[in-house]
């Protein structure tokens, strides 16, 4: 059954078949919600919101993109309010160096190179995360979901070119900032 | 990221490291739990609205019984010509006089209404009970059953009504009934 078929059913009241919509896509919904808000708890509980706001607007999507475009667009909306509550930033900024540090490699350090490699993967996380918000979330977005530069646009709600650019733009800061700790780009 | 990359990025080191540090912030696949929990507040909603479309029929159903109660009296008002009402006084004083009064607790005691007085709108349940009982063309049964409902009203009639339901306790329905308008039984 394809993702239009789905989607109809959905709207006639079948459960089971917005439950596979959501198996289809709920990774990518969670992922938008982490790249906003670096947190696994609270990006699951946005993907939650966004799936259940979207089965209750089923009516509105007018499939114009593809369902998957419009709940994480959902999600991606309802992060960033999130993110913008007073109470969520400060709450954030005690956990700022925690941030997702857990997802660093790991496992026993073998080589010289390794370690290089892991220093560099750490150190870019934390440039990453210290970029502005609309250059970070470009960044993320771009590179850390399935979808391509029309629809993390789409999602974003800028055009394409904007995108472009702040995804270049995060990567030129990034490697100026690793240019001055030592790092050089061979 | 697909087949729209920029193509002007250079794929050096840094870049690498970049991306790579990017892959492992967001993509981790979702919890396992995070459709089962979906699915179950989907069906926690759907309880609540069948449990809130249970509770808007019986909220209907009062407003509509309430209606019903509020257009009987209207009618009521309007229906009954202003003869009536001296007919009816008229009936309660010779009852009165005569000892066939339908007589309950204090209105054993209460003296015969006087002609000449106006009928009270906003009337004494214990001291004139039958003469609002009497004048009230509500079925009793409706009356009784919207009482919880008609505490906002400001009509007089369904004041009245409410007075004798809730102070007098002992006027039972049978009791109010025995002096329908238009007549005895």
């Amino acid at each position: 059954m394809n993702e239009s078929e789905l989607v109809d059913r959905a709207r006639q009241g079948d459960q089971s078949a917005f439950g596979e919509l959501v198996r289809q896509h709920q990774d990518a919904v969670f992922r938008a919600a982490l790249a906003a808000l670096g947190s696994a708890e609270d990006a699951e509980e946005i993907a939650q919101d966004a799936f259940v706001a979207a089965y209750s607007n089923l009516d509105g999507f007018r499939e114009e993109a593809s369902f998957r475009t419009w709940v994480v667009a959902i999600a991606w909306r309802r992060a960033l309010t999130r993110r913008r509550r007073l109470a969520y930033q400060v709450r954030r900024l005690v956990q700022w160096t925690d941030w997702n540090w857990n997802m660093l490699p790991g496992g026993e350090p073998s080589s010289e190179a390794q370690l290089a490699g892991a220093e560099l993967g750490e150190r870019v996380q934390r440039l990453i995360q210290a970029l502005p918000p609309k250059l970070r979330d470009a960044l993320v977005m771009t590179i850390g979901t399935d979808s391509n530069y029309r629809e993390v646009a789409g999602i974003l709600d800028i055009p394409v070119g904007t995108l472009k650019w702040r995804v270049s733009e995060a990567r030129r800061q990034i490697k100026a900032k690793l240019s001055r700790l030592g790092y050089r780009d061979d | 990221m697909t087949d729209e990359h920029d193509p002007e990025t250079t794929r050096s080191q840094i870049d690498g490291a970049v991306d790579e540090a990017v892959r492992r912030v967001v993509t981790d696949p979702a919890p396992a739990t995070l459709r089962a929990r979906v699915m179950a507040r989907l069906a926690e909603r759907r309880d609540r609205s069948a449990a809130a479309s249970g509770g808007l029929s019986w909220s209907l159903r009062s407003a509509v019984a309430t209606a019903v109660l509020v257009l009987a009296v209207a009618t009521w008002g309007l229906l009954r010509a202003p003869g009536d009402q001296e007919d009816s006084i008229a009936t309660q004083r010779a009852e009165a006089e005569s000892g066939t009064a339908v007589a309950t607790g204090a209105d054993v005691a209460a003296p015969a209404p006087d002609a000449a007085a106006p009928l009270p709108v906003d009337i004494d349940p214990v001291a004139s009970a039958p003469v609002t009982v009497a004048e009230l063309a509500v079925p009793d049964a409706i009356v009784l059953d919207s009482i919880g409902g008609l505490e906002a009203l400001e009509i007089p009639e369904i004041r009245i009504a409410r007075n004798v339901a809730l102070d007098m306790a002992p006027l039972t329905i049978e009791t109010m009934t025995l002096t329908p308008l238009g007549g005895r039984h």
